[in-house]
């Protein structure tokens, strides 16, 4: 069945498998990049990841020394509006992004502010309007598989001085290479492997089910699932094998595609008004909420929900579900799936993630403003999220 | 927020643009009819209901809201000055702290007409929004609480999901925003 309307739009070239790095240079040079900065944090700086990719492009007439390694957990307006006044000064005329979502995102930031030519990222708050500029070649080299935000036409950017994160929605924060190397996630320590691959979880059952869902995003929910569930245990168990983590890298960026043209809904609304409020990380929040929004959600999607039970459990197990059950089993599926994770670490309740009953107020209100609330089938009150937490506690 | 603004015989000069050359003129008739009574219903609506007035105390002491239709408006422009909500019929290139702009006459004229709710309108991409989207949510709210009272339960339901309760009846709303 087809949406009265939609739109989708993935312009990334995705470059995936074993060596996937030494290939940049090339896309680069083709773009006419002579000098990128290089965006990320200083755990990556330190480790040795940023030295890998600094030298696959040894030789090339590229230079790569401008870097950036101070990218805090939460990317801040400050932050970018720091890094466009260095890219000017240094005559840097693109963007290498190496980290997870927070490098990703200020690097999106970046390059909004250096494209449409000022110097605040304040100033292109907004949905779908900012005019088409010269692009400036962006790459983006995740070190995690959750976020997917390699694919996304979505930045979300604190603003420390109000305590609040801001959205920016635009096709023109898409990227134009996502490298997935598996050398990149290799080091991931199991339990942010678990929390960041339950996010990529969460982008697809959302980006499958909200408001904005099109065949199209569907398709890349639908097979990005089938590669978390069957992959993600193993990569947590097996972090050094490049099979696991390049089949999760590539969920992420499917998920990523998936949410990207269909946006997410009440987990993630709920789970940034928790990270806002109580600095639960993204991941953690999403795997506690999950099947609470599920449960909420229950009525109106059971449909979707029953679908959903193929990929989430295999054909087994959805073959031998009666057809009325299947939306509740994959409620159940997913909770004992998130649970596993527990033995490295992972919390499954708000109250094991330091989570306080006194901060529910504030979760719910800001939660009812995030723009993932549009999206959801059902449009949550600030009653019913209070009512989601309590259940989550 | 990074439109010129333009100087303000611009109004005047939208309203005696010769009709025949507007398309969609009765459409656009018919939303603009539409939009001064969401403005107004606004304005009462935070008179009488309190989580109206919660909400757009909540967006800021001092904003405006700029509805419009692309590429001409009509134009509505809402907000908060010296204490109080106003609204009034706006020019298509003024500026406002917030802008919501139709992409096309006739979704815009679907959502002002109870064809398309909000909602979908966002799922469709049938809009474009200028100024902090966090605030949009409230704008949203505001919106969809004042047509609850102003269309018919039926097609508020199409509307919105679910539809937001009354505070007081609609009859009384209605008066209240025309008189
Ligand atoms: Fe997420």
């Amino acid at each position: 069945m087809l949406p009265k309307y939609y739109e989708f739009l993935n312009s990334v070239k995705i470059m995936s498998g074993e060596n996937a790095l030494e290939n940049l240079p090339h896309e680069l040079k083709m773009m006419g990049a002579k000098k990128p900065i290089v965006l990320t944090d200083a755990i990556l700086a330190k480790c040795g990841t940023l030295d890998k990719v600094q030298k696959a492009f040894k030789g090339f007439d590229i230079d790569v020394t401008e870097t950036y390694t101070e990218i805090p957990p939460d990317s801040s307006i400050k932050v970018i509006n720091e890094i466009a006044g260095i890219f000017k000064a240094k005559g840097c005329d693109s963007i290498i992004a190496l980290g997870g979502g927070s490098v990703i995102d200020t690097a999106k930031g970046l390059r909004i502010v250096i494209e449409q030519g000022g110097n605040d990222i304040m100033d292109y708050m907004g949905l779908d309007s900012l005019p088409r500029k010269d692009r400036i070649a962006f790459a983006v080299i995740p070190t995690t598989s959750g976020t997917g935000s390699e694919c996304t036409n979505v930045a979300v950017i604190a603003n420390p001085d109000k305590n609040v994160k801001m959205e920016f929605i635009s096709y023109d924060l898409l990227p134009d290479f996502a490298v997935l190397d598996p050398r990149m996630t290799e080091t991931m320590p199991p339990k942010i492997t678990a929390n960041t691959g339950v996010d990529a979880l969460v982008h697809a059952i959302e980006g499958y089910t909200c408001l904005q869902k099109n065949p199209l995003s569907q398709s890349y929910a639908f097979a990005a699932i089938r590669l978390i569930t069957t992959f993600l245990p193993k990569a947590v168990l097996e972090g050094g094998n490049h099979e696991y983590r390049l089949a999760m890298s590539n969920a992420a960026t499917m998920a990523g595609i998936a949410f990207s043209n269909s946006m997410v809904g009440l987990v993630h609304a709920i789970g940034h008004a928790i990270g806002g409020v109580a600095h639960v990380p993204h991941g953690i929040a999403m795997a506690i909420l999950l099947p609470h929004v599920m449960k909420f959600n229950l009525e109106t999607l059971k449909p979707a929900y029953a679908e959903l039970l193929l990929p989430l459990a295999g054909a087994e197990i959805y073959a031998t579900t009666p057809k009325e059950e299947r939306a509740q089993k994959a409620i159940e599926f997913v909770t004992a799936f998130i649970k596993q994770f527990e033995s490295v670490g992972l919390p499954t309740k708000l109250s094991d993630a330091k989570v306080t009953e006194d901060q529910f107020d504030a979760i719910a209100q800001t939660a009812i403003n995030d723009g993932a609330i549009v999206v959801n089938p059902i449009m949550a009150t600030k009653e019913q999220v209070i009512e989601i937490l309590k259940e989550a506690f | 927020m990074t439109e010129v603004s333009e100087n303000p015989t611009q109004i005047k000069q939208e309203a005696k643009a010769p009709k025949t050359i507007v398309p969609g003129g009765f459409k656009r008739s018919v939303c603009k009819l539409v939009m001064k009574l969401l403005g107004k219903g606004i304005c009462y609506g935070y008179k009488v209901d309190s989580r109206i007035k919660q909400d757009v105390d909540a967006i800021g002491d001092d904003f405006s809201v700029k509805l419009t239709i692309s590429p001409i408006g009509p134009t509505m422009i809402f907000g908060k000055k010296d204490q109080k909500p106003f609204s009034r019929i706006g020019s298509y290139d003024e500026e406002a702290t917030m802008t919501i702009s139709f992409k096309g006459l006739n979704s815009a004229f679907k959502m002002f007409t109870g064809g398309m709710g909000l909602a979908a309108g966002y799922a469709q991409h049938r809009f474009t929004v200028k100024g902090d989207l966090y605030k949009i949510l409230a704008i949203v709210r505001i919106i969809n609480i004042v047509e609850g009272y102003l269309f018919p339960k039926a097609m508020a339901k199409k509307l919105m999901n679910p539809i937001p309760p009354k505070q007081v009846n609609s009859v009384r709303f209605l008066c209240g925003t025309l008189f």
